[in-house]
């Protein structure tokens, strides 16, 4: 039954473009550029508040660049800077063509060592329980390592 | 048209967004006095000269080609790749010599 149904839809002829009869319809290309300018209007709102209260100090990245043990990070920071080199790039390009590029393999290139050097920076930090305690930090306490000393004098 | 104004809002709100990430983070490094060893200020200046380049080529050349990006030269991602490993390099020797506590 479905077999025949396919059958004769694939035999009709093809549906009338009401959607896009609609679209056309001069009210509806005011609703759409209207709609359009509220969806901006919200965004640029919602941009401006996040702006505000990051500058107001109620939302705090400042530990956006900061190593595990509160020294800031180079690694972070070079990673934070290329990606937003590029993507000025692409926005400059895409301002001007809207379209989006081809990007060289050069850029590529660039990204892949900003990225490899912030994950090999992050392995060296973490390999040693050192590198992430503040100068003058204690460790955490552990788990014991041996018998406590009553054992030993009750032996 | 929309679009356009779509990028624009983008563009400043990515601009602000950096403007108040600086401001932020130079705040708590002037609090703290806290200061970037030598291998950081060594990468910092490998950063600044390779993006401010890259930044330049930009600006000056929106279609070099058409339809594609500008591309960075290759002595540039050389220059930066080794200074990145010797950035690495440094930070290994930082940490190996850390005193065991």
């Amino acid at each position: 039954m479905y077999g025949m149904m396919a059958l004769q839809a694939a035999q009709d002829p093809a549906p009338a473009p009401v959607l896009g009869q609609m679209v056309q319809h001069p009210v509806m290309q005011y609703l759409l550029l209207a709609m359009g300018f509220a969806f901006l209007g919200l965004m640029g709102l919602l941009s401006l508040l996040l702006l505000y209260l990051m500058f107001r100090g109620k939302i705090n990245l400042s530990t956006l660049l900061d190593e595990a043990n509160g020294d800031a990070s180079m690694s972070r920071f070079q990673l934070l800077l290329f990606s937003l080199v590029v993507s000025v790039g692409l926005f400059l390009y895409m301002l001007n063509n809207l379209t989006l590029p081809d990007i060289p393999a050069s850029v590529l290139i660039l990204l892949g060592i900003s990225s490899s050097t912030y994950a090999a920076s992050k392995g060296i930090q973490f390999s040693r329980v050192e590198g992430l305690m503040k100068p003058g930090q204690r460790p955490p306490d552990g788990p014991p390592q041996g018998p406590p000393p009553g054992d030993a004098a009750a032996n | 048209m929309l679009a356009r104004i779509l990028l624009i809002e983008f563009g400043v709100f990515l601009l602000g967004l950096i403007l108040a990430l600086g401001y932020q983070i130079g705040q708590r490094l002037h609090a703290r006095g806290a200061g970037w060893p030598a291998e950081s200020l060594m990468l910092l200046a490998a950063v600044v000269g390779v993006g401010g380049t890259y930044m330049k080529d930009l600006a000056k050349a929106h279609t070099a080609v058409p339809g594609m990006m500008p591309a960075i030269s290759s002595i540039w991602v050389e220059a930066y790749g080794l200074c990145c490993a010797l950035y690495l390099l440094a930070k290994g020797l930082r940490v190996w010599r850390l005193k065991k506590v």
